[in-house]
This record gives structure tokens, sequence and C-alpha cells, in this order.
């Protein structure tokens, strides 16, 4: 009987030690929460994390554009397929639009890595200047989320910290009135403003990172924008006057001598690149980064690519006064001699694989024309009698290619509801396809009248606000969903 | 014609491999092993006493026949020995014979045992016969130890692996498909090497996997992958809670046990096994031919035109689709009838200390689908030696190879498609091979068909190859440390290696997105496991026996894999030989760890062999779980009465076993990978500067609260015998609740995530089991048993933690375009329900459709959808439940029928109310307008009011855009013919002294099927097998259809 007891002293002695040591976990490929935000590696890396969100084909690489363009007058998508990009089109989208469903998941996955970096990059012993650089980079990002979010949405949820529990009390949050979300995004990209780099401060290494000059351009845009709205403060348009001002100004940026050059993606980066404010990076073929979809979906068969969302043969027909050097980079129905439907042909890559998602292009966010266009539509929005209102205006005609004849003026513009007819045009034909039409009809009040000039579809109030994704109404019961859908 | 062909294909593929077969038999007998000719020698003198009856003098015996109690005993077999001249016993058991005085007279009779006894010239003899209980004392094997089966106190059910030796299967899982009543098998797909999803007693978790743990030869959580079939010599499945609570927090899915094959002393066997054969594909699909595709083309067109205002030219005039001839039937050039084999030979035998079992293997089966197939050998050594009267050590190992040619389906769809998909979506019109002789590249004409590549050039130029290595050793010492007490320590390991080949040419479609691909995973496995238990055995007197086991467990699992893509390929002609021959290569590679810690207890307690009583605990530690929860305790208890023991039954003749089980336990599941408690940052990358940086991001929302699933379980269990056990019966009720489901509990998006996991939530799952095993004729020539086994069982969703209902399971986001789900979990809806949109005919005309004050921009010809909610809108709040994964009942009955040396074995298995979604229905019948279609398409699909009111117009596509509608659900429910094996027992040991045994076999798998089903086949499930998808049951997409395989084999024992 002694040798039991032997044996089981043993046996309990060796199994009391193996306990909890070898339950505990060692993560071999990951990280965790313990063991990161340790350096400023960490943070750089981080902030690299958060970029690396506005890549997804479902995001700022093909959804931006479902968005912004094709529920606007500028694309045709196939007719056949996709219901949901033709229920875009059509002006006809409910709240099951996997692609709408997209465009709010998506903001807040990049809101949410924006937070991560916002709460715990400040605790990190670091540069102090590389460190608010990176905080401003993450701020800016989080606000372009949010104006994304609340132009399409209205009122949405404001987080700013991120979830890490599920009993967070954040995990169920109501909306936040529009006036709010304007105030957080003009508030984060006022600390952008402050923190990031100048274009010509960023180091070699991060170029694409956003810069000073971005956040500037960025705000004017949201001023405008926020102009347009019940709840405009009545400063906004100064104020964005004052960011184009500052962004003009600077001296940094300036238009590139050819229209071309703008989507030359071997001039990508500054000071080759002056006019490019700030753009979504894609990689090249043959390196192992993302690349983009784009040039494949808007090229037609012919050229190798799919042909999904053609171009809206008005653009084609109609948009482009003669000599108009933007309407041949912008659109065709030629392929070699060959008519075609009409297509999207400003983002040719010489180096994309014909049938391949590899094309390097980039996904431009701003620019310079725009920041001059937007300089011209708050002097019209201040003073309609102002007539230097036009600069900005005429000199992104000039460079077009368009004569003297061609330039704006009060005597061929005199009212300001002409000014906004020719501003919307102007816009259209330099920024068709970036990302703006819809926002632009939204904010110059002309939504519904383009689309059934243009395209024959009746627009109803409601619709200037997206649904609310479906999922998202059903997963959180605090989420009433916009009226009409 | 093809009849024939397939005939000539059997004999050829035979009897080739049988060639070395012989040869082995020719060496065995040149070289003249003792053994061998000692056999032989027996078989002699046997032959010679024939020759001596017929010179002596016969005399008349009678008797009677009687059982233990001096019942009679009618229908008793007497034969006299050596021939086959015999009789039966009457009514009162009484019987005469007319026999040489020096004869052996052999009495059988079903559930005794059978007695000879000479006749030593006596013309009266009575005989007594003696109950067998062989049946009942069949040892069972348990966690961490083995019962009697009338010792059984659980629900537990063997596998009949007697009548498996009839049905040859291709992998262990299949083994359990329709044998043992509350087991479901089901087929993911039909691709050589695939695995099998089996379900015991229902899905008990949402989240993750519901497989049954595997044990083999004592080693917990074995890989059965390359498992031998023909090395299995027992397989018992433990079903309820209290069989299972041994096995902790692994056990609530129940466990399946195998044994595989020992040596027994002093008798040496060698057994080899061949069997050869060819398999077809089960039905293909009648897709249109040429002229019809360029017809559905035409009008296709027209209808665009009409509704989108626009002038595309007709791609066909009448005159070219009048020129056309049939055009390319790609099923046809894609399906082969392929070979299919499998070699086996094992010798075993030993001495009173030492027994071994050796066996070698080899399995090859080519695929119906070209380039794909699965190769498979296997080595096993199982050895025992008593190092003293009280050391035993013993080892049990294999070693296997396999080699899986992967075709390319079950795909996601879309532009990169899948082979057979691609088959069945390109156009009739597109030849295989252009005019140079060289494969046509893609679908056409452009712009009018979905751009897709040719599936033959991506079958037979894209290469997927995965090859595993596998070491499975478990060893142990048993040491009877004082009398009744044995100590045993075990060491195991069961590890795979594996290399994965991916290789896509830049002349295929699919290879030239990338310019050439070429990609290596080498994802390796270690699991080791060490065991050490005490069991102590008494009988405290002559009532009383008690078993005790105590033990401790320690084991530990790793994973890590790396895998190197190269793309921009210089070169085809290298392969995955040299990925630097890329110009664009990336690599990654992952490690994962996780262990488990373990404490257990069994009492086993015997009551006059009346009552029986079995309690077990465990307490187990797992690394996967939150830091605060992760050790739980588990335990069971189970009572058993055998009534047919008690005085009041002995008069009851009939009933000759009867015991009620009552049981009740909890178990656990943890099924979870590694670090799912944990914070994780994860790792992606963007471009800044025109080069790759890395970033790092939060990938979850951590919880430490997390703990394992629970699930408590009551079983009630009914073993009846009848007419000394010819008929068998047994009955098992059980009542299941699992909970603290860990759930990926979907939370709102902006959070930034999509999930949280969590412990919230309770299944249950109640359910019968019946099943009825009878010998129905039991005489001289013919002997018929069959089997007969039922399950049922009941799903129900207790609770979602607060929410009423939620969307679950995938569906291709090619087909349905963002992706969406295929179903609802819903509080008090079992798992598995399809959720969508209810159909309700065809909008038949535009006045239809202005009258009914529907809002939705429909066209006559589109489908109409239940508009529930009456707001004359199809939106999300129109979805319902509009059908069940998950069949009412599952069945299988097998017949085993000998008529002299010939046996029929007949396998018929099959569920009974479910249905599938059959997603392929969007690409071959109506919701994509692009692909080819199944030729009744374009005759009965809606072209005009009151022509369908079923299939919609060919333009519409309506029926894609909405997500998963109730016009793609079929019914499911299907009665299969699984298997039919006719064999004859060659008359060999007559004939030649080399063979102890030979048999020869035909046998016909999957030959008739009885199903209301359209697709490739009813036993399907596309997705949920996998990590993330366990809940996407039910679902049909591109799947490797099922195979019809005829076999011809051979068995000999020398």
């Amino acid at each position: 009987m002694k040798k039991i007891y032997i044996l089981l002293a043993a046996g309990a002695m060796f199994t009391m030690a193996a306990c909890k040591k070898a339950l505990t976990e060692k993560p071999y490929s990951i990280l965790t929460n313990a063991n990161f935000y340790q350096n400023a590696n960490d943070a750089q890396s981080a902030l690299v994390g958060v970029f690396s969100q506005l890549q997804p084909q479902a995001y700022y690489q093909r959804t931006v554009y479902i968005m912004s363009d094709l529920s606007g007058d500028e694309m045709i998508p196939l007719l056949t397929q996709n219901q949901e990009r033709i229920d875009m089109y059509k002006v006809q989208y409910t709240s099951s639009n996997i692609e709408i469903n997209n465009w709010y998941t998506n903001s807040y996955k990049l809101i949410s890595r924006a937070n991560d970096v916002i709460v715990n990059v400040p605790g990190i012993t670091m540069d102090v200047p590389t460190k608010n650089n990176i905080l401003g980079n993450a701020m800016f990002l989080r606000g372009m989320a949010y104006f994304d979010l609340v132009r399409s949405f209205g009122d949405v949820p404001l987080i700013l910290k991120p979830i890490t529990s599920a009993t967070d009390p954040n995990l169920y949050p109501p909306r936040t009135a529009s006036s709010a979300i304007y105030t957080q995004i003009i508030s984060d990209l006022k600390y952008a403003e402050a923190n990031c780099y100048t274009e010509d401060k960023i180091t070699a290494a991060n170029k694409g990172e956003v810069s000073s000059g971005a956040a500037s351009a960025m705000l004017a845009r949201v001023y405008l924008q926020r102009a347009s709205t019940t709840f405009a403060a009545s400063d906004d348009n100064t104020n964005a006057l004052a960011e184009c001002n500052k962004v003009i100004n600077g001296g940094l940026y300036k238009l590139m001598p050819n229209y071309s050059d703008v989507f030359n993606w071997t001039l990508k980066y500054f000071p080759a690149q002056t006019e490019v404010i700030f753009a979504v990076q894609f990689g090249a073929n043959n390196t192992s980064t993302t690349q983009n979809i784009t040039v494949r979906m808007f090229s037609p068969a012919a050229l190798g690519g799919s042909g999904s969302f053609n171009a809206n043969p008005y653009l084609l027909n109609s948009v482009y006064d003669k000599g108009d050097v933007r309407k041949t980079w912008n659109v065709s129905n030629n392929v070699a001699g060959v008519i075609v439907t009409p297509y999207i042909y400003k983002y040719r890559d010489p180096q994309w694989v014909k049938g391949s998602n590899n094309s390097q292009m980039n996904w431009i966010v701003l620019r310079y024309s725009d920041v001059l266009m937007m300089q011209s539509e708050a002097m019209n929005n201040i003073n309609a009698s102002d007539p230097n209102k036009f600069n900005g205006l005429n000199l992104v005609r000039t460079r077009a290619g368009l004569g003297a004849t061609q330039m704006l003026s009060l005597a061929n513009t005199p009212t300001s509801a002409a000014f906004v007819d020719t501003l919307l045009r102007d816009r259209l034909r330099e920024l068709c396809v970036e990302g703006h039409r819809r926002w632009d009809l939204i904010r110059l009040g002309q939504f519904a009248a383009v689309e059934q000039a243009v395209n024959g579809f009746t627009v109803s109030p409601n619709q200037y606000l997206l649904p609310l994704p479906q999922t998202e109404i059903d997963a959180n019961k605090n989420l009433k969903q916009n009226p009409g859908y | 014609m093809k009849k024939r062909a397939l005939h000539i294909e059997i004999i050829k593929h035979t009897f080739l491999p049988m060639l070395p077969i012989f040869l082995l038999a020719g060496t065995a007998l040149a070289n003249g092993s003792g053994r061998i000719t000692a056999i032989s020698k027996e078989a002699v003198s046997t032959g010679t006493s024939l020759k001596g009856i017929k010179s002596n003098d016969h005399i008349k015996v009678t008797g009677s026949v009687t059982d233990e109690r001096n019942l009679a005993i009618p229908g008793a077999v007497i034969m006299i020995k050596g021939t086959n001249i015999g009789t039966t016993s009457d009514a009162d058991g009484k019987y005469s014979i007319s026999v040489d005085e020096n004869a052996t007279l052999v009495f059988t009779s079903v559930g005794y045992l059978t007695k000879e006894i000479e006749v030593k010239k006596r013309s009266k003899i009575d005989v007594q016969l003696v109950t067998d209980s062989k049946n009942l004392n069949e040892v069972v094997v348990v966690g961490y130890g083995t019962q009697k089966k009338r010792d059984i106190t659980g629900a537990v059910g063997s596998v009949g692996l007697t009548d498996v030796a009839k049905t040859p299967v291709f992998g262990t899982g299949q083994l359990l498909e329709g044998q043992v009543a509350g087991v479901q098998v089901t087929q993911t797909n039909s691709q050589p090497g695939a695995s099998f999803t089996v379900r015991i007693r229902g899905t008990n978790s949402i989240n993750y996997s519901s497989d049954p743990l595997y044990v083999v030869d004592g080693f917990a959580g074995a890989d059965i992958t390359a498992l031998n079939p023909n090395d299995i010599a027992s397989m018992d499945v433990l079903k309820d809670a209290s069989s299972t609570a041994i096995y902790g927090n692994r056990g609530a899915n129940g466990v399946v046990i195998i044994t595989t094959k020992s040596g027994s002393a002093g008798k040496q066997t060698v057994t080899a096994d061949v069997y050869n054969g060819v398999q077809d594909v089960g039905r293909t699909l009648p897709m249109m031919n040429a002229p019809e595709f360029a017809t559905y083309l035409n009008r296709v067109t027209a209808y665009n035109n009409q509704y989108n205002t626009t002038q595309t030219a007709l791609p066909y005039t009448q005159a070219q689709i009048d020129a056309m001839g049939p055009g390319t039937n790609w099923q046809k050039a894609l399906f082969r009838q392929a070979p299919i084999v499998n070699a086996n030979g094992a010798i075993s035998g030993g001495s009173a200390d030492s027994k071994y079992f050796i066996s070698m293997g080899y399995f090859g089966q080519d695929g119906i689908i070209l380039n794909s197939g699965y190769k498979r050998g296997n080595l096993r050594f199982n050895f025992n030696h008593n190092i003293s009267s009280k050391l035993t050590f013993g080892l049990s190992s294999q070693l296997s190879y396999s080699q899986q040619n992967l075709a390319n389906v079950n795909t996601n769809g879309g532009s990169t498609g899948g082979t057979l998909l691609d088959a069945l979506r390109i156009s009739p019109i597109v030849p295989i091979y252009d005019n140079t002789g060289a494969y046509t590249f893609e679908n056409g004409p452009n712009g009018y068909v979905d751009l897709v590549g040719n599936p033959i050039a991506a079958a037979e130029l894209n290469t997927d190859i995965s090859k595993t290595f596998r070491v499975f050793v478990n060893s142990f010492l048993d040491y009877e440390i004082i009398k009744d007490l044995k100590l045993k320590v075990s060491v195991g390991t069961d590890d795979s290696f594996n290399r994965e080949d991916i290789f896509r040419p830049n002349t295929t479609y699919l290879g030239l997105t990338t310019n050439g691909y070429a990609q290596i995973n080498n994802p390796i496995n270690f699991n080791w496991l060490n065991e050490n238990t005490l069991t102590y055995t008494k009988q405290i007197d002559k009532n009383q026996t008690i078993t005790a086991l105590a033990g401790y467990t320690f084991q530990q699992f790793k994973y890590t894999t790396s895998s190197a893509i190269a793309q921009s390929l210089t070169t085809n002609n290298l392969g995955t030989d040299n990925l630097g021959v890329g110009g664009s290569l990336s690599s990654s590679s992952s490690t994962n760890s996780n262990s488990l810690e373990s404490f257990l207890g069994r009492i086993n307690y015997s009551f006059m062999d009346k009552y029986l009583l079995t309690a077990s605990i465990r307490r187990d530690g797992s690394s996967v779980l939150g830091s605060a929860h992760d050790f739980g305790v588990f335990p069971s208890g189970a009572l058993a009465w055998r009534i047919s023991s008690e005085d009041f039954m002995k008069d009851v003749t009939a009933i000759s076993d009867l015991k009620l089980r009552v049981g009740y336990g909890i178990t656990g599941n943890s099924n979870i990978p590694a670090y799912s408690s944990l914070s994780q940052y994860g790792f992606n990358n963007y471009v800044l500067n025109g080069s790759r940086v890395v970033g790092t991001s939060p990938n979850n929302i951590g919880n430490t609260n997390l703990q394992w699933e629970q699930t408590a379980s009551t079983n009630i269990g009914l073993d009846l015998g009848l007419l000394k056990n010819r008929i068998t019966f047994n009955a098992d009720w059980y009542d299941k609740k699992t909970t603290k489901l860990l759930f990926n509990e979907p939370i709102p998006a902006s959070s930034g995530f999509n999930t949280v996991l969590e412990n919230i939530g309770a299944v249950s799952n109640k359910g019968i089991e019946l099943s009825l095993n009878t010998i129905n004729i039991q005489q001289q020539n013919i002997r018929w048993s069959t089997n007969f086994n039922f399950s049922r069982n009941v799903n129900k969703i207790l609770s979602l933690g607060g929410v009423q209902s939620q969307l679950t399971g995938n569906v291709s986001s090619s087909l349905y375009p963002g992706g969406q789900n295929s179903g609802i979990l819903e509080v008090g809806q079992p798992i598995g329900a399809f959720y969508g949109y209810k159909f309700e005919g065809i909008w038949q005309s535009q006045a239809q459709i202005t009258a009914s004050g529907t809002k939705e921009a429909v066209k006559p010809g589109d489908p109409r959808y239940a508009d529930l909610n009456g707001d004359n809108n199809i939106t999300a709040a129109d979805r319902t439940i509009i059908g069940y994964a998950v069949p009412k009942f599952n069945y299988g009955f097998s017949s085993n029928l000998t008529v002299q040396r010939f046996n029929l074995f007949v396998l018929i298995q099959g569920v009974y109310g479910n249905q599938i979604l059959n997603e392929n229905l969007i690409e071959s019948e109506n919701g994509t307008t692009n692909d080819n279609k199944q030729a009744y398409v374009l005759t009965q699909s809606w072209n005009g009011p009151g022509t369908s009111n079923t299939l919609p117009s060919v333009g519409s596509t309506l029926r894609r855009s909405l997500g998963p509608t109730s016009d793609v659900l079929e019914p499911g429910s299907y009665l299969r013919f699984k298997t039919i094996t006719l064999s004859y027992d060659l008359p060999l040991p007559k004939l030649t002294s080399v063979f102890k045994s030979a048999s020869i076999y035909v046998t016909g798998q999957n030959l008739i099927t009885v199903t209301k089903y359209k697709g490739y086949d009813p036993e399907v499930d596309s997705y949920s097998n996998s990590s993330g998808n366990y809940t996407s049951l039910g679902t049909d997409y591109n799947p490797y259809p099922n195979v019809r395989t005829y076999l011809l084999g051979v068995r000999f024992g020398f």
C-alpha cells in the first residue's frame, strides 16, 4: 500500500507544478495589447495600419466612386449584373445595398484604427513633433471618415475611443447630430493642420502621408459642405476661403503644367508632383503591395478590362467645350479605331497587366485644382459680385487648354445661379470620377435636377441621405433608420 | 457500348494489380512456411476422413435439444460433421437423423454455443445447449479502459465492422455512414481525399466545430484523415454525456473510439486484399447545346435592349445558329471514368509474451474530374510485449504518406471561377481547342457572356498538389503495482508534415491574371500527449465488483506554417521548383500553440450483476480560454438495471436480455482557435514612397472571461434481446442542453469590428435513436440478418444572449452580390434555418404589376416574392424562414444474406425532410444572364403572359439581386443504395494448400439514389465544415460531384 501513497503524492506534486504555467498562451505570430505601443516604431506602424484600412476594394479602391460618382451622373454600370451598383446608379438604393454597407462599415473600421492610435500613442515616450505628426495623421483620417459618413448618412454614431471590450458603453451607440459630427471633424482637421508636417518636410520614406496642407484643403471642403446645411455656421464660407488661401498662398502646391501629369503614376510624389495634395496609395505591379482594381473596372474588354463601369455618354458628347484637353484624357469611345461604348479613360496605367487587378494608380482625394475651384465657390458664397471669384476657375480652364475667349467673368456669368451652373460643369470636367460628383450636386442643390435631366431618374428629397445599412440597424437597437427607407 | 467499355475497364484495372498478390502467394508456397504446411495437412486429413464415412454402418439417432432450463429449442440445426447432411429439431425440440455410427453431430442454434458430440454408436442423444453470451460479453472500448457490453451504462454504438469489410470505404469517416443510430455523416464534397462531416446527436455549437473527438488506440485528439480503414479492429461511438464526460471539455460532440488490429498468440495470419474498379460521375446536368445557347443569348440581348433602351446587336444570326453543330459538351470533356485501386497486406501473430500486427496498404483513387486524385500508402506496426509478469509494453504506430491532386472546386465563383463551375458556365459554342490545336483561351463572345477561362485548360494545366507525411506513435507501459492496481503511463504523438504546391502558368486564364502563379505552403502539425492512469479493479465479494480509475493527462498542440508565393513568372517550365523565377515574391508564416491539462476519475460499481453504476469526473484546463476561466469541472453519473437478471423475469423465456439505462453528465467544448481570448494586434501593409510598409492594427475585441461551452445531457436507454438475442433492439432518448455558447456575436460596425467572441446563448438537442438487429433466417445453407437504425434529432435555439435572431450562413459573394446570409439563427428555431424571400410565382403582365400597387421596380417575367408586411414593397423586412437544412430523421438499413458460398450485402442509407440551397441555379437557371444554362431554361422560362409561373424570363436578374429566395431551395431527402456487394467464398482450401480462405467480390456504390434534388447530388454540404462557416448548412455551390463506383476485389487468407 505504501507504494500507492508515494505514487499519488508524487503525481499530485507533478500536477500542481504543471498547472497554470503550462496553460499560459504564448502568442507566436501576433502582438497583443500587452506588448504593443512601446516605442516610436510601434506608433509609426500603428499609423500605417490606419492607412492600410483605406485600401480595400470595398472602400477607397472601388466603393468610393460607387458612392460618389456612380450615384451621380458620370457613370453607368453593367446593367446585367451587380444589382447593388445598378441601384446606386438608378438612385433606387435600399438599406440592404451591400455597397452602402461597405461604405459605412469600412469608414468605421478606419475610425476604430485611428482611435486606437489617438488613444495609445500619447503614452509613448518619443520625439514630440514626430508623435504629434502621427496623431495629426490619425486625426485627419478620422475626420475624413466622419466627413464621408455625415454627408452620406446624416446623423451617425460618434465614437472617439477604441472599443476594447464587449461591455463597452459605446458598443451600441445612438446617432449623434450631424452638427456635432461636423464640429468633431473640424476639431480633428485643425489638429492635423497644426501638427502634420508640411509637404516639403515629410521625410522621403513617409511620402504619401498626410500633410498640413492636406488638412487645410480638407477643412475648406468641410466648411463649404457645412455651409450648405441647415446648421451652417455663419463663418463657414470665410473659413473655407481662409483655408483655400492658406494652401494657395503657401506656395508649395501648384497646378501641374499638363492635366495628364496629375495621372502620371511615375510622378506620384512631391516635389515632382505638385498638384496632388493627398492620395490613397497603391503599389506597383510586381511588388508585394496592394494594387488597384480600378483600371480593370473602367477599361473596356477591348483594352483587357472588365468594363464594369462605363462613362455616361453625355460626358463624351456634351460636357466639354472645344479645345478642352481634358476630354480626350478623361473619356473615350475608341479602341484602336474601333468604336465602343464610352468609357472612363482617365486612369490608364501602362504597367497594368490586362485582365488583372494590379494597377498602380492612386486614388486622389485632394488636389490643387480642386482648391482653386473651392476658393472660387467660397468667394461666390461670400460676395457673388466679387469679380475675383473667377480667378481660380479660370486658372484651371487655362491649364485645360481653353483660350482667352473661354474665360469666365461677370460679363458672361452675371448671376450667382449662372456661376453655380458653370462651377458644377467645371468641377465635372476637371474632377470627374474623382469622388466628388454626388456631394457637389447635393451641396449646390442640383442633385434631383441633374439626375432628372441627364438620366431621367426621379430623386425624392429623402434620398439625399443614404439609408443606414440594414445589418447595422439589426445589430444595434439604438439606431433609427433615415426617413423613407 | 458504354457498358462493355466499362466491363473491359474493370477487368483491365483489376487483374493487373492482382498480379503482385499472386506472386506473393507463389513465393509463400515456394518457401513452404512451416505453419502454412501444418494448415494444409489438416485440410488434407479432413478430406480423407470424409472418404471413410461411407464404409461404416449407419444407425438412426434420435433425441431432443433443450436449453439450460430444459426448455425445448425448436429449429436447432443438427449436422453431420464434415458433410452437408443434416436436419432440424421440431417444435418440441425433437430430432431424428441417420448417421454413421462413428460420426460426429454438430448442434447449432442462434443464440447458443455450438456443441459437437460423437455418436459412438448411441441411438439416443439428448443435448443441452448453453446460451451464447458472447454478444453481451463483447468488449467495448470506452474512455481510458474497456467494458463488457453487458455492463455498459451509457449510450454507446459500435460500428459493425464485419459488414464494413464488405463495403470498401475511401476514408475512415465513411465507416460511420448509415451504421450507427444518431451519427450523421455527410460528404462535404466528393473530391478524392476530402473529409467528411460527422455529427453525433446534432449540432451543439454555433460558431465552432461540432466535430466529435477521435481517440485512436488511446490517443485522444488523433487525426483520422490518413488512418487505413483496413487496420481498424473496432470502432465505438460514445454518444451520451455519461460516456463522454471522461473527455471533459472535448466530450460535448461525442467521441469516436477506434482500436486498430493486434496479433494473437500462437496464430500467424497472413491476409491480402485487393480491389479495383472504376468510378463514374453520378449524374451530369443537361446543359444547353450550341444552337440552344445562341438562341438564348439572342433572347437575353433582345430583352435587355427592350428594357434598357439600348441597341446592342444580337450576337448570332439565325443563319449562324442553323449552321451550328451541337457544340462543346464541356462536362463530358471534364469528366472521365476514373480507376480506383486498393491493396492491403497484413501479417499478425505472436507468442504468449509478444504479439504483433504489421500491415501495408496502398489506396489510389483517380478523380472523375481531369487531373484530380488521391493516393495513400500506409505502414502500421502494432506490438505488445510482456516484459515481466507485472510489466507490459505496448506500441501502436502508423506511418502514412498521401498525395492529393486537388481540382479547383467549391470556390466562391466569380471571374476566377472553378473548373467544374466554368464547365457549366462557358458557352457550348466555344471549342476546347482553336484551329491551331491550342486551348481556346476564354469564353466568348465578349460583352455577351461572362469572361471565364477554358475549364479544360485550367484542369489540365493548373495544378494544386498536397502531399502529407504523417507519423502516429502511441506507446505505453502497464505496471501492476500490487494485485488489482495497475499504473499505465503512455506517451504518444500524432504529427503531420504537409507541402502544397500550387501552380498556374500564364497560359491559362487564371494564371494570366498574375502572369503566372506559383505557391508553396508548408503546414506542420505537432500533437503530443502524456497520460497517466491508475486502475483499481476489485471483486469485493460474490455480489460486488468495483473498478476505479484516476488519471492525469497533458497534451500540447503546435501548428506552424509558412507560405511563399511567386507571381509574374519568367518561365512556365519550372512549376513550383524555383520560385526565384517570379518577378513578384511574397512570403508569410505563422505559429500557434495550445495545451490541455486534465485530471480525471471514474468508478464503476456492479451489484449482483443487476445494478450497475458509473460515475466520472474530469477537471480540464485549456489554454485557449480566458485566463479567468481556464479550468472547468465535468461530472457525470449513470445507472443501469439488468431487469432480465431479476428472479421475476426467469419465466419470461422470450426475453433473453433487458436492460434499462439512465445517465446524466456535463461535457464541454472549447473548440476555438488559440489566442481567442487575447486582444490581438495583427499585421497589414500600405504603400509609402512607392514601397511596402508594414502596419499593426487591432484584430479583435479580446475577452478574458471566455469559458468552455457547456452541454448538460440526460440519456435514457433500453436494450432488449429476444429469442436468445436473435432479435436485439436498442432505444435511446436524450435531452441535451448546451449553454454558454462560444458565439461570435455580431456587433454594430461602428465598433470597427463585426463580431466579438462571447459565451452567450443556449441550444437544445433532443432526440431518439432506435436500432434493430434481427437474424431472420438461420439455416443450414442460408443465413439472413438485417440491421435497421433510425435517429431523429430536434435542434432548437433557446437563447442568443438577448437578441431574438441573428443572420448567419455564407453564400457565394459572386452569386449574391457582396455576399449575403443564407440563414438565420432565431430563438425557437433550429440551427440551419434558411432565411430569405418567399417565391410566389411570376409577374405575368404590366397590368398585374400596376394593379398590385407594388412600389417594386419589376417587369413582367420577374419573379414575384411575398410582401409579408404589406407595404407594397419588397424590403429586408419581407424575409422569412423558407426551409430547413437539417433532416427530420436519418436512417440506415443493411441486409446480409448468405446462401451457401454466396453473400449479398446491401447498405441503404438516407435522410428525410431537409432542404438544400441550390446556389448553382443562379448561374445555371435564372439570375445571371451571361452563363450557359440548363437546357430546360430555354423552353420553360416565362416568355409572355401565362407561359410560366415557376421560371422567370431569361433576362430577369431579380432572383439574384435579393439574396437567397425560396425558389432556389429544393427538397434534400434521399434514399440511397450506398453499397451492394456480392461475394463468393472460393472453395480453395480443397484445391490448393496455399490459401486458408479466399473470396472474390463485386461491389457497386451509390448505384441508385432516390431523390427529387436536381443538383449533382443531395449529399452535399459546400461550406459548413470550415472555420467560420459552421452554420452554413445545406448549401450546394460547385462541389465535386458524387461518384458511382464499381469494384471487383479478392481477399485471401494464408
